[in-house]
């Protein structure tokens, strides 16, 4: 009887576990010839689920500074190099917009749903 | 161009680094850096947007005829091209808690100096031969 209660759990767990991973996602935007890009392609606007993550990959030989100030996400990841990346999680819901210290020309907008 | 000319080129790209920032036709990257300049007291782009790297950083200027446009920086602390290639040589100075990763002593010989200064006194007038290529940071 225990053992079954036991199972019943580690099935519950197992269960909860991956339906986190998928109502999570995961995506990859890249700072690549100082612009943002997805899948390899320039990507201005996105539109993400309140709880997923954005990593942000420097993928150029120079330093890029992704930031945004907007409401529902405020963040600064510093400065950092080539193959380096940082990850944000958008948890409200709204638009943010990301930017890039440095180089004042890279922009996109993420919309959390 | 003069052979000094040539030989700075080449130190521009290569040990000074220059083209991290100074890079393309004009010799900007459009980016935004503090340079560590000893008179600076402006905290700069940081007032428009308040993200500590900007803390001090300024527009990087074009060097297109860079000897006819003397005194040098925003702060105007620079007489001559020497004085400029000094600076960058010694690394600069660390202000407001921010300086820019690319900015480090250069180590530069005398000659090497003298080469980068005939480069930039190269870039005046019609000369439109060179570009500086967009250089990876070496770290
Ligand atoms: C980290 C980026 C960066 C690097 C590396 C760099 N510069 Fe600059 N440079 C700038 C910025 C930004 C300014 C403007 C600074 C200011 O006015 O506050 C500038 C200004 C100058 C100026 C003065 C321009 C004017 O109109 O007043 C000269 C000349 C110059 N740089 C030459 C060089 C040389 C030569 C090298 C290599 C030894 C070099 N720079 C390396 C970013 C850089
Ligand atoms: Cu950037």
């Amino acid at each position: 009887m225990q053992i079954h209660t036991i199972q019943k759990l580690i099935v519950a767990c197992l269960f909860a576990i991956v339906s986190l991973g998928i109502s999570a996602a995961e995506y990859t935007v890249e700072q690549q010839s100082k612009q943002f890009v997805k899948d390899g392609k320039l990507v201005e606007k996105m539109t993400v689920n309140a709880g997923d993550t954005i990593h942000f990959k420097n993928q150029d030989p120079w330093f890029h500074n992704v930031f945004s100030l907007s409401d529902v996400k405020t963040f600064d990841l510093g400065s950092y190099p080539k193959g380096e990346s940082k990850a944000v999680v958008f948890d409200k819901a709204g638009m943010a917009e990301v930017e890039c210290a440095i180089h004042p020309q890279m922009f996109m907008e993420i919309e959390v749903k | 161009m003069s052979d000094s000319a040539k030989r700075g080129f080449k130190v521009f790209t290569g040990k000074a680094r220059c083209a991290i920032c100074h890079s393309g036709f004009n010799f900007t990257d459009n980016g935004f850096h503090n340079i560590g300049l000893p008179e600076n007291k402006d905290e700069g782009r940081y007032a428009i947007k308040p993200i500590k790297v900007m803390k001090g950083a300024f527009k990087t200027p074009t060097l297109r005829d860079i000897a006819l446009t003397a005194p040098y920086m925003h702060t105007g602390e620079f007489a001559t091209l020497e004085e400029v290639v000094e600076h960058y040589n010694s690394g600069g100075k660390k202000s407001m808690g921010n300086l820019d990763p690319n900015m480090r002593p250069l180590k530069l010989s005398k000659k090497q100096k003298a080469d980068l200064v005939a480069f930039l006194r190269s870039l005046t007038g019609d000369f439109r031969e060179v570009t500086a290529p967009e250089l990876p940071v070496n770290n």
